[in-house]
């Protein structure tokens, strides 16, 4: 399979055979070098270890929320990535629940409601702070994404909660 | 046969690295360590090092760690000899330390009055100026009125206290009329509550590790420079500082004795100062014990918190004269192992460690609260571990570091191991240059150049571990659902 991606502003064509499993040395083609790629430890969930040319990796794979990679750890270090293609297909981004238009807002990262400023159902201006979430002492201002009316408020002030929990919306 | 006298027994309301550190130090001693924990805590390393434990009923600090009721209540009711606050939440309130002595209870730390002094920077820094001692400029005007436009960028600090939390850098008179809008709404009294200061790019922080006893004797301890920051939180330490000389060390020891002398301050601490321009201002004093503390232990060879207990139950340091300063003979460097992502503006992450080891040598070591199958909760501070490393000079520290740090993994959460390791090879740094700006301008560590080698590491690495995952995912029918899009398509595709 042809995989191309595009990191640090340069495109990569990466061919791997279609049955790898690399649970043996399997070569693998970057633009016009020959890598071997070995699996070094079952993986649990995004990261894994592999070999590269008898080199171990500590990756981690950052994902978006179709699925697909949009930037990987090695070794801790970060690389911004974007798939291009697979084979022949394009990958033309699914676009996300776009918050601007549906007014849902979720929270990003795990952490605590310090403060709520408004509440359903007061009336908001884009851009205005609704409420401050605290995340292992840092304060993170949550702003209304548009203008509009809050229309449903799905925390309260002390509760903990988890990522990609919906904080409010707006109408 | 003699009767057994039963142990002395101390409590910890405190949690992480420091409460990990006061246990050892005082089951050392043979006290009895009683630990005071949140719920979120509970399978904690401290907790499997502490002699009994005890839960508060939520994990929120304003009803755990920072709720001075419970721990006092407990306090008495367990008949404690001893309470050690630790760092951070109530460890530096002055109204927490007056509850407990009128309930009997011994806190460990300074006098409420010398506390409070402290904890009020305004009073604290007249009181330098009034001994001649230069101290950092603040802005003497009510706060609610924005300072002319030539004296930007400002620092705006709670006057009372040290959570980092609330430090802001301001640039401009616009950003400060919003800030204090939005103050104004929460505070009745802004000048009461907050503090302006003059934002010194290039300068340099310098701390300086003192013990006084009740007899006047102290005994400092060689500096530490703790430049690098970010978001005004110090996470690398050095000690001694690359930009101190030996005349400047005297003038830091004589104007902090000169202060402490004027405090009558019994206790450790250490004396913040900034160096601007080879100038010396004098700016806090940190009455606690802080996860840095490790450094002074290496510096020192001494135990600090055993060393402030004794001070602290009246006992004398060992010194004729009154003032006695130990001379820097090694090199240190201590980093702070935070669970946040550098490469994401430093967002803090939390999380179930699946995997955590290290090979520590004998000169570079790292006090850590994770283990395998420990949580990182998102409630609390993101310190993790001290990496500690100590050589004859500079440069080999440095080595000692970067082969170490190399060992680290640290699955589960994200780390700041990628910016340690950025930093050690940063040229600033290996000049000595670092300034508490350095990072907190391009702390971006993303914007690094990248060899193309490790770029096509990466890139081979993604597809292989992309095509891994995709085998074992139903991907056929996955990409069939990626149509092939049209001429036109691929066309703008390619033109964008």
């Amino acid at each position: 399979m042809k995989y191309q991606f595009k990191l640090n502003q340069k495109k990569y064509v990466i061919e791997i055979p279609d049955n790898a499993t690399f649970h043996s040395p399997t070569p693998a083609k970057v633009n016009r070098d020959i890598h071997s790629i070995f699996l070094g430890e079952a993986d649990d969930g995004d990261t894994h270890s592999l070999f590269l040319d008898n080199r171990l990796y500590q990756i981690e794979v950052e994902k978006d929320a179709t699925g697909y990679p949009t930037g990987i750890y090695v070794n801790g270090d970060y690389f911004p990535s974007r798939l291009i293609k697979i084979d022949r297909f394009f990958y033309t981004r699914e676009k996300p629940l776009e918050s601007t238009r549906s007014g849902v807002v979720k929270s990003s990262m795990p952490g605590f409601i310090k403060e709520i400023f408004h509440r359903s159902p007061q009336k908001v201006q884009e851009n205005d702070i609704i409420l401050i979430q605290e995340a292992m002492k840092m304060e993170n201002e949550i702003r209304a994404p548009k203008t509009g009316i809050i229309s449903f408020m799905g925390v309260e002030e002390g509760d903990n909660i988890p990522v990609n929990h919906v904080l409010f919306k707006i109408e | 046969m003699t009767d057994k006298i039963p142990p002395q027994s101390i409590l910890i309301p405190n949690r992480g690295m420091v409460a990990m550190d006061i246990i050892r130090a005082f089951q050392y001693m043979g006290l009895e360590t009683h630990l005071m924990v949140s719920p979120e805590d509970q399978t904690s390393m401290p907790v499997r090092l502490a002699d009994k434990c005890y839960r508060f009923f939520s994990s929120i600090p304003e009803n755990s760690y920072m709720d001075s009721e419970t721990i006092i209540e407990k306090a008495l009711e367990l008949g404690i000899n001893f309470l050690h606050p630790g760092y951070g939440f109530l460890a530096e309130n002055p109204k927490f330390y007056k509850e407990c002595r009128q309930n009997s209870i011994k806190i460990v730390g300074p006098s409420t009055e010398i506390l409070s002094l402290i904890h009020h920077k305004r009073e604290l820094r007249n009181l330098a100026e009034d001994l001649g001692i230069p101290a950092m400029t603040f802005l003497k005007q009510d706060p609610r009125s924005a300072p002319s436009d030539d004296t930007f960028p400002v620092v705006l600090k709670q006057l009372k206290g040290s959570g980092e939390a609330h430090i802001r850098l301001i640039g401009s008179g616009s950003i400060y009329r919003k800030h204090m809008g939005e103050i104004a709404r929460k505070e009745q009294e802004p000048e009461e509550e907050f503090l302006l200061e003059r934002y010194l790019p290039g300068a340099h922080r310098i701390k300086l590790p003192f013990l006084r006893d009740q007899g006047g004797h102290t005994l400092f301890l060689p500096e530490i420079e703790s430049s690098i920051q970010r978001r005004f939180e110090e996470i690398f330490f050095e000690s001694p500082s690359p930009g101190i000389t030996d005349r400047m060390r005297k003038q830091l020891t004589e104007s902090s004795h000169r202060i402490l002398e004027k405090l009558h301050f019994t206790g450790t601490g250490h004396m913040e100062f900034m160096l601007n321009d080879s100038h010396l201002l004098f700016s806090d004093i940190d009455p606690v014990i802080q996860p840095h503390v490790q450094i002074s232990e290496i510096t020192g060879q001494m135990d600090m918190i055993q060393k402030q207990f004794r001070i602290f139950s009246g006992e004398q340091l060992s010194q004729s004269q009154p003032v006695h300063v130990i001379k820097p003979r090694f090199h240190v460097m201590l980093a702070y192992l935070m669970a946040e992502d550098p490469n994401h503006d430093f967002r803090p992450s939390s999380g179930k460690i699946s995997q955590f080891f290290s090979h520590p040598s004998t000169k570079c070591s790292m006090k850590s609260i994770l283990y395998t199958g420990c949580t990182v909760s998102p409630i609390y501070n993101p310190l993790v571990g001290c990496i500690g490393a100590l050589d004859n000079t500079r440069d080999d520290v440095i080595g000692q570091m970067k082969y170490f740090m190399k060992s680290v993994t640290v699955k589960g959460v994200r780390t700041n191991l990628s910016f340690l390791r950025y930093l050690l090879d940063c040229e600033n740094f290996l000049r000595g240059e670092t300034t508490i700006d350095t990072f907190d301008n391009t702390c971006d560590i993303r914007q690094q150049n990248r060899s193309e080698e490790e770029t096509a590491v990466a890139a081979a690495l993604l597809a292989a571990a992309f095509h891994r995952e995709n085998k074992k995912k139903n991907f056929k029918e996955k990409l069939e659902k990626m149509k092939q899009p049209s001429v036109f398509k691929r066309l703008f595709n390619r033109w964008q």
